[in-house]
């Protein structure tokens, strides 16, 4: 049972000390709604900027909506203590960006369904309070990537032919690619898991790169987020990725590996990577 | 018999041959991953004294010593037939890893030249290829550094192995 759903750029400028604050903000339909208990479900996730040199992120969360009626001085100071860090609430988050520039962005997630999330750009440097769906200030975008994003990443991958990718070493494209995960979040992980799905074929080296940074263990992604990437990348067409997905979600810790492992060597079709993650579904029933 | 051992980026020996592949061909990208770095024309390998679990891991133990970090390992693990239906020679020269055993397996393929190295692709391709994991190589290391002081000098990962309180 959902009642939230007016994502809007919260109006934080205007509070005292706070600097341009700006941020996309879920709120019940209804204030004195109690539904966001029963909802259980919006947190995290990422705010960023495209200027990490002059700006910052914040994360912001009350663990009880009703009890944080004043933004101000309830919320506000929990913003300021919670900066790059994950979000513990489980009933209601927002992802704020504090910035002197432009084109900063926040996100929000819903953790029981990591496919939706909701996004914002603020264009100005100080944000207002619009309700993104009928701003024509803001851009945002449901299940879309921005394109500054994807473009970096382009970047990223067309310079990736320079590189050495030595067994043992962490390669260039690596530190960037994680640096880049950092600093925007589920929106870079959204431009990287269409890329893979796009491109997969066609660069394997690169995607399994790519795939093993992801799944890996990273700042502010759950065990359940990174389950839930990896079972998804195990569907590649690219047997390479397959099997990248297949070790990466062998090292996550969530009972339901060891299952998703069996089912995936049953329906793989090529036979070395069958054999692989047969392995690594028997190695974690050997070590149960 | 002799077994030998050669590491492989699985990515370029995974992925099903693509369509425009002439099935008597192999991909380019494979070719590199063997010839990766080549300077004398040469492509190392490791003479198994025999293929059990444990001699595998400490090939791929002393080959991670060597470097910054901890991957599981996929290889090759192939007969001298094979070598022969190649045309490829081999010469015994001492390994670099740090592992005084392990680097006394250590062979050269020599000679190699473009056809070799194509012939030799082509018959790898259809080796079985095994993996060993970075779990079983850590535990492998901690071992060799800590009960068996196996390797004389402070490897690389020895720095690694200690980030990660394993050592």
């Amino acid at each position: 049972m959902r009642t939230v759903r007016r994502p809007y750029i919260h109006p934080m400028s205007h509070y005292p000390n706070s600097g341009n604050w700006g941020g996309l903000c879920i709120e019940p339909a209804d204030r004195d709604s109690t539904s966001l208990v029963t909802d259980a479900s919006w947190t995290t996730i990422a705010g960023g900027t495209a200027h990490p040199k002059s700006a910052d992120v914040g994360l912001l969360y009350a663990d009880n909506w009703s009890e944080h009626r004043n933004w101000a001085t309830d919320v506000l100071p929990q913003c300021q203590t919670h900066r790059r860090g994950r979000v513990a609430s489980t009933w209601a988050a927002a992802a704020f960006a504090v910035s002197t520039s432009s084109a900063d962005f926040s996100l929000i997630q819903n953790r029981t369904d990591p496919s939706e999330a909701w996004y914002g750009f603020s264009s100005g440097t100080s944000c207002r309070a619009v309700d993104l769906t009928e701003s024509s200030t803001l851009l945002l975008a449901r299940f879309a990537t921005p394109s500054e994003i994807s473009k970096e990443l382009s970047v990223m991958v067309a310079r990736s032919q320079f590189d050495d990718f030595e067994f043992g070493v962490e390669s260039r494209f690596e530190r960037t690619f994680s640096e880049f995960l950092r600093r925007y979040g589920v929106v870079a992980q959204d431009a990287s898991v269409r890329w893979i799905a796009a491109n997969a074929d066609k660069n394997s080296p690169v995607a399994v790169r790519m795939v093993l940074v992801l799944g890996g263990e990273r700042e502010g992604v759950s065990s359940e987020g990174r389950y839930h990437l990896l079972t998804w990348l195990l569907q590649s067409s690219s047997a390479a990725v397959r099997d990248a997905a297949a070790r990466t979600l062998f090292r996550v810790p969530d009972p339901r590996v060891r299952e998703a492992l069996k089912t995936a060597a049953e329906q793989e079709s090529n036979s070395r990577v069958k054999r692989f993650i047969s392995q690594l579904a028997d190695r974690i029933t050997a070590d149960l | 018999m002799t077994l030998y051992f050669r590491r492989i980026e699985p990515e370029y020996w995974l992925d099903d041959p693509p369509a425009w592949l002439d099935p008597d061909d192999v991909e380019g990208r494979q070719i590199s991953d063997l010839s990766y770095r080549m300077k004398t024309n040469t492509i190392s390998v490791y003479a198994l004294p025999d293929a059990g679990a444990s001699t595998l891991t400490r090939v791929c133990a002393a080959m991670v010593a060597t470097r910054q970090r901890v991957e599981d390992i996929t290889y090759f693990v192939f007969d001298d037939a094979l070598l022969q239906r190649a045309s490829v020679q081999i010469d015994k020269t001492v390994g670099a890893t740090g592992d005084p055993a392990v680097d006394e397996w250590h062979r050269d393929l020599v000679r190699i030249a473009g056809t070799s190295l194509v012939r030799l692709a082509r018959e790898l391709r259809n080796c079985d290829a095994l993996r060993t994991l970075k779990e079983d190589i850590e535990s492998e290391l901690v071992f060799a550094l800590g009960t068996e002081k196996r390797y004389p000098h402070p490897p690389q990962i020895a720095a690694h192995l200690r980030k990660k309180a394993l050592i």
